[in-house]
């Protein structure tokens, strides 16, 4: 206190002489700069301080970085290190936490809550470059150009840096900012002056580097796009109009003025009166709007100050300065006065709650300025800115809404089609065919109209009635000139189009594949698979004509009817075969299906690029014989050839060319070409590829062929076979299609069966397919030669023809072949191997057959053995049992149900299957699928109408008694054929494995010759099998090994 | 060949003297093949040759130096044809591998391959301003292939031959012409939506489209050529008198389409009058067959190529 008041008494003058140390200090700790200001320097002169403003690195050689307490280790009370104090009993107590292992610098760093700026705000990022974007888009906005906006930076602008920008950026420049230092930066020479002032001052402990501390320079602003103002006229360049007419320049900006925003007026040109806050705010430009306010207190007096040049003018007889602002500027009030017309340019910025407003009015000091309003303004300004009180009052009629009628359903039923009654109708009362109108463009119109009213329904017509009533020309609708013409077109084109729009809906109204809802029927099903119903179908059930034909004789109109349904299933026949060529000419190349269509025609052409063509000699010039050898471009076939027609020879191709030229030597000396046009559809984008407008616009895209399977595949019993086999058989021995007594027992069959399944016992379902099986032994003519076959395929099916054909030679020797194994019965074994494919594959999709699958391929595999049995039982003696390999089909006879169908089209007639085969085998599967009533293709119907023969079913009857004698004879054999044949399989398969076992130990002991002699003895103790056979083959081996021991 | 209007009149100003001159003494052989050079083709603007063999490789020339540039070597099978873009970034080729293969020039990279012919392909071209590739092969198919998606299936795929596809060529009018061993020349209309159908009655091996659009030039095996109005089809002019009759061969026209240039299997290379289709000149270019032929769009010399392995620059 003393001390205090001692120093009171001095004085002081001039400035203290500075204390070295303590500008020392100082210079060591300086303030702690702001991080923002530090980073904006250049790497080289940032500087790192800690809390105290000590700078923390030094440099390797000057006293490293400081640490600690003044770089000791050391605390503000000395040097303390902590007793130890166990922890032991109190061990619970103890609490750790990390802050106990850190130090302080750390903790600070983790206490402290970082404030850093985002991205978003970031005014040194690239935030500073999208403002800058910003300013020049709004710059540009100003100025109109010729290409509105800016040209989008994205896609200008590369994605990555370049490297003159990463090269700034590691030289302290930031996105947004300019090149260069900025404002108060220090300049090249300040920095030059210090730099020799630290080199004079030598070790002068530094002293002041600068008097006001150290720069923080900031980098230059970017500098704005410069913009070039486009030229909207059309004068020529750097033309002035206006150059000594200034006055018009002002008129002309007017002008222009008015159609542009207005622009803010010059302060120089506002009004003045009395107001507030004037010298304040004037020098802001965002308070253009705010205008000077005159107060008119005197009615009479009308008072204005318009200050020109600064030299007030004086307007009027009086002036009234002072008014209740003034008065209340007086009390100390800071107010507004608002007035009305102000007031509607501006409502937003005038409302009370307007921040802005008042933060403008808010002069430093003093509160914001309180608003003075009227009562009506006030009422105004209760309202949504912007919104005036509506003086219109809209009162709106209400409706009420429709009573609903007692009773009434909200079920909306579909009425049924009326273009589906039509044709009906339309046939009944077929209008008579007319003569077209002479007109040729009336009759134009007919047509077009007819086309369209006969697509689209009755519709069209009323439209085109209502529309065209007035004209003329369009009097055909009303029963004037070519309306007969018309009524009849329309008929005629309805009866054209109406089934293929059925069809369209059709398929457009089906599910998907697999989604069926309810099982196709028969004819559906024949609909699909492009079958025409048979004649007498649709008359007769299944089950009806099983039970009716039973008993049934054939007369001479059944035959009759035989005869059209065979004329019927050739016809089928054939459209399965064309349809499968023209399927099959979009498949291969296109060659090989023409040689199909017309084996004997185009021969000038295409005999040449046929491989297997017979060819004339060719005629090959010498060059070019040495030019194919030497493997030259060849055109046709020829190098394309398949391996087999390789075999062939070099000379192929030639010799084939030479058949193309040499017919057309022959052909007539000239032939003018021939030109011919035909719609194609190009690809929408290849239109596009090739600039042109696609000519198929907008119409519908072809109809594209349904996606059965049945397309791709080939029925063999609808197609070729059943064209080939009707020819093959003659015509008068043929029992139609299927043997009568298969047929009679098929049908006995399937009704006993349908009563066992009306019982629901397994059991009884059995029974008939063994009645039916009966019945096929009853058949010997039909089944004769079956057991052949089905040794056959036996053998094929248990490996090679030799080991079949061994058994039956070594048994006896195998008596003559039949010269010509009958085709018929070669084929059902074959086909019977795979019964069920044929429908697995057709009804793959249906739901139902999932269902069913399980019940047919129970019984399914059986069904091979019992047409075997059945056929061999039925076989007449011994003698053709040898032929049983001989009888073997041909292999493309092994497809199975399914083939696609090359091979057999092919050979037109080569397809060896014939129907009795086909319905053997269908025998098989009928039994099981007899609870069907929709059967597939109609074939079940078929056969419900093919009637029965009286006396052969009668002798089948018979037979069946007889056929158990023979039965267990053949049986025998067969049984015996087929022992022989497993025990011969059995045999190899074990003198194999036995070979292979010999084999495995000669390896073995091959490498276990090193291990020596115990190995071997071991092993010799395993098995004595082994050991036998090991002795025979081993010995040499030990022997060996024993030599080397 | 009397009385009708024959053969295209020459498009003003662009026209080449009448008396051009037809180029017939050997200027260089270009030789590096090993077998059969199937195809040779100048680039646009005539001043580089590619071609293909059975040797599976693509080779690049410089047919007026007569020195050979490059080897492109990718090809598993006999390459057929080679037809080059535009703008000399890129060429295709194809063959024996039933794909067709676009090669980046300089870097002789495979930049993609179009896989879906079924066999092999006989000829390529280029269209639409390089933006497609039209390809015929054994499949009696023409596809079209996209350059510019990324899609690796044809755009579109003509189905309407018979017979192996030999030779396609496009118009400058949005078609697609290709002749076929079935004896037809078509012409796919983009434009109108249809297809026309000339039918030869004798295998076409080859296809020129003459430079004003409106003749299409067939190479017959029947040892013709066959001039045909674009338009309706007729039959302008016949050129006979050399061999053709197993081998794919190419023809050409002049470049002031004054004359048509034809090859046959005994070496021999034609020059035919296109309006009266007298034989103008005829020299033995090679011993062999010669199975490709390219005319220089200036018509500064002629690319022939043979069975013997070698490809004659001619001036």
């Amino acid at each position: 206190m003393e001390a205090g008041s001692d120093e009171e008494d001095f004085q002081f003058f001039g400035t203290p002489i500075e204390d070295e140390v303590e500008t020392r200090v100082a210079q060591h700790s300086k303030k702690v700069t702001d991080v923002q200001a530090t980073r904006a320097l250049p790497l080289h002169k940032q500087e790192v301080t800690d809390e105290q403003g000590r700078r923390r690195f030094h440099g390797a050689f000057t006293g490293g970085y400081s640490a600690g307490y003044y770089n000791t280790v050391g605390s503000a009370e000395g040097w303390q290190p902590s007793t130890f104090r166990s922890s032991r009993d109190s061990r619970a107590a103890v609490q750790q936490s990390v802050e106990q292992f850190l130090d302080e610098d750390e903790l600070e760093d983790l206490r402290r809550t970082n404030l850093q700026t985002t991205e978003q705000y970031d005014t040194f990022g690239s935030t500073a470059a999208e403002l800058a974007r910003r300013a020049a888009a709004d710059a540009a906005a100003e100025r109109p150009s010729a290409i509105p906006g800016l040209l989008p930076e994205e896609m200008v602008a590369p994605v990555a840096d370049s490297v003159g920008i990463r090269l700034l950026q590691k030289m302290g420049w930031r996105q947004g900012k300019g090149i260069g230092v900025g404002g108060d930066a220090p300049t090249a020479a300040d920095d030059a002056a210090e730099d020799e002032a630290g080199a004079g001052g030598g070790g002068g402990g530094g002293g002041r580097r600068r008097r006001w501390g150290q720069h923080v320079s900031v980098a230059a602003d970017n500098t704005s796009l410069y913009l070039l103002a486009p030229k909207t006229d059309v004068h020529g360049l750097g033309f002035d109009p206006f150059k000594g007419a200034e006055d018009f320049r002002a008129l002309k900006e007017a002008a222009r003025g008015k159609a542009a925003p207005k622009a803010p007026e010059p302060a120089a040109k506002r009004r003045r009166g009395i107001a507030f806050g004037q010298g304040v705010l004037d020098e802001d430009d965002a308070f253009g709007t705010l205008e000077d306010y005159v107060t008119h207190d005197d009615v009479e007096g009308y008072e204005e100050t318009v200050e020109t040049d600064g030299m007030p003018r004086q307007r009027g007889p009086t002036v009234q300065k002072s008014g209740l602002g003034d008065r209340l500027a007086a009390r100390g009030f800071s107010f507004e006065i608002v007035e009305e017309e102000e007031e509607e340019q501006g409502l937003l910025s005038w409302h009370p709650a307007h921040p802005k407003r008042q933060q403008q009015y808010a002069l430093p000091g003093r509160q914001a300025p309180l608003l003075l309003q009227s009562r009506e303004q006030q009422v105004k300004n209760s309202l949504i800115p912007g919104f005036v009180r509506a003086t219109l009052t809209v009162t709106l009629t209400y409706f009420p809404p429709p009573t609903v009628p007692p009773g009434y359903l909200p079920l909306h039923r579909a009425r049924p089609a009326v273009d589906a009654a039509l044709p009906a109708a339309a046939s009944k009362f077929a209008p008579p065919q007319a003569d077209p109108p002479p007109d040729a463009e009336l009759r134009q119109a007919i047509d077009s109209l007819a086309f369209f009213v006969a697509r689209n329904g009755v519709v069209f017509e009323n439209m085109a009635r209502q529309r065209q009533q007035k004209e003329a020309r369009w009097s055909f609708l009303s029963g004037g000139e070519g309306a007969p013409y018309y009524r009849w077109k329309v008929h005629s084109l309805r009866a054209l189009v109406q089934p293929q729009q059925q069809q369209q809906q059709q398929r457009r109204g089906q599910r998907p594949i697999g989604q069926r809802s309810a099982p196709l029927s028969a004819d559906e099903r024949g609909a699909l698979l492009g079958e025409q119903p048979l004649a007498a179908s649709a008359a007769s059930s299944w089950a009806a004509g099983a039970a009716g034909h039973a008993a049934a004789g054939r007369d001479a109109a059944q035959q009759a009817q035989q005869q059209g349904l065979r004329r019927q299933l050739m016809q089928v026949a054939e459209a399965d075969r064309s349809r499968l060529q023209q399927l099959l000419s979009r498949n291969f190349v296109a060659a090989e299906s023409q040689d199909m269509l017309h084996p004997g025609a185009e021969a000038e052409t295409m005999s040449g690029l046929r491989p297997g063509a017979p060819a004339p000699a060719p005629r090959v010039p010498a060059g070019a014989a040495g030019a194919a050898s030497a493997g030259a471009k060849v055109v046709t076939t020829a190098d394309f050839a398949r391996p087999t027609d390789d075999a062939g020879g070099g000379g192929l191709a030639l010799r084939a060319i030479g058949a193309a030229a040499a017919p057309g030597s022959e052909a007539p000396a000239r032939r003018l070409p021939v030109r011919r046009s035909e719609e194609w559809r190009p690809v929408a984008l290849l239109c596009k590829r090739f600039n042109v407008p696609d000519p198929y616009h907008g119409r519908p895209a072809e109809l594209q062929m349904s996606r059965f399977k049945t397309d791709h595949l080939v029925l063999p019993d609808t197609a070729a076979a059943v064209a080939a086999s009707l020819n093959s058989v003659p015509a008068g021995a043929q029992d139609f299609l299927l043997p009568p007594t298969v047929a009679a027992a098929l049908a006995e069959a399937e009704a006993k069966q349908l009563l066992a399944l009306e019982q629901g016992s397994a059991a009884a379902a059995a029974q008939p397919q063994q009645q039916a099986q009966q019945a096929q032994q009853a058949a010997p003519q039909d089944a004769s030669g079956a057991a052949n076959a089905f040794l056959s395929s036996l053998s094929d099916m248990l490996g090679g023809p030799s080991e079949a054909a061994a058994p039956d030679g070594g048994a006896e020797p195998a008596p003559p072949l039949p010269a010509e194994p009958p085709p018929e019965e070669a084929a059902p074994a074959a086909e019977a191997e795979r019964p069920v494919d044929l429908f697995k594959a057709i009804f793959e999709d249906s739901e139902e057959e999932d269902e069913e699958e399980a019940a047919d391929a129970a019984p399914a595999p059986a069904a091979p053995v019992q047409a075997a049995d059945a056929t061999a039982h039925a076989q007449q003696p011994e003698q053709q049992l040898g032929g049983g390999a001989a009888a073997r089909p041909p292999p493309q006879q092994h497809h199975g149900g399914l083939t696609l169908v090359d091979d057999e089209l092919a050979r037109p007639g080569g397809y060896q299957q014939p129907p009795a085969a086909q319905h053997a085998q269908r025998a098989w599967q009928q039994p099981q699928q007899a609870q069907r009533d929709d059967d597939a293709f109609g074939f079940a119907k078929l056969r419900a109408q093919v009637p029965p023969a009286g006396p052969v079913a009668a002798a089948a009857a018979a037979g069946a008694a007889v056929g158990a004698s023979i039965d267990d004879a053949t049986k025998q054999r067969v049984q015996e054929a087929l022992r022989a044949l497993k025990k011969d399989k059995k045999e190899k398969k074990g003198k194999r494995s036995s070979r292979k076992k010999e084999k495995k130990e000669k390896e073995k002991k091959k490498g276990g010759k090193e291990k020596g002699r115990k190995r071997h003895r071991t092993d010799d103790g395993r098995s004595k099998h082994k050991r036998r056979r090991g002795s025979a083959s081993g010995g040499s081996s030990s022997s060996s090994g024993s030599g080397s021991e | 060949m009397s009385g009708a209007p024959l053969g295209p009149a020459p498009p003003p100003g662009s026209a080449l003297p009448p008396n051009e001159r037809l180029p017939c003494r050997e200027h260089a052989v270009l030789t590096g093949h090993e077998g059969p050079v199937l195809a040779v083709r100048f680039n646009r603007q005539g001043t580089y040759a590619l071609s293909g063999g059975k040797d599976r490789s693509v080779r690049l020339w410089n047919p007026h130096r007569g020195i050979p540039i490059k080897v492109y070597a990718g090809h598993g099978y006999e390459v057929r044809d080679v037809a080059v873009a535009g703008d000399n970034s890129k060429f295709a080729s194809c063959g024996g591998d039933r794909q067709v293969f676009l090669w980046d020039v300089s870097t002789g990279a495979i930049v993609r391959k179009f896989r879906g012919h079924d066999a092999t392909i006989n000829a390529l071209c280029y269209g639409a301003g390089g933006e497609v590739l039209v390809s015929g092969g054994y499949d009696a198919a023409v596809k079209v292939w996209d350059c510019r998606s990324r899609s690796i299936d044809p755009i579109q795929t003509m189905r309407a031959f018979r017979d192996s596809v030999t030779s396609v060529a496009l118009t400058e009018r949005a078609e697609i012409l290709a002749g076929s061993v079935d004896g037809s020349v078509r012409r796919f209309d983009v434009r109108m939506g249809r297809v026309f159908t000339d039918e030869l009655h004798h295998p076409v091996t080859c296809v020129q489209v003459s430079r004003d659009h409106n003749c299409v030039l067939a190479a017959c095996m029947d040892g013709t050529l066959r001039l045909l109005d674009r338009a309706d089809g007729d039959l302008l002019a016949e050129y006979t008198g050399h061999k053709h009759a197993s081998f794919k061969m190419d023809c050409a026209f002049s470049p002031s389409d004054a004359y048509v240039i034809g090859s046959s299997e005994d070496g021999r290379v034609f020059y035919w009058e296109l309006v009266d289709a007298q034989l103008v000149d005829s020299f033995q270019a090679h011993a062999d067959v010669v199975c490709s032929l390219a005319m220089h769009p200036k018509g500064e010399c002629l690319l022939t190529s043979s069975v013997d392995g070698t490809i004659k620059v001619w001036t």
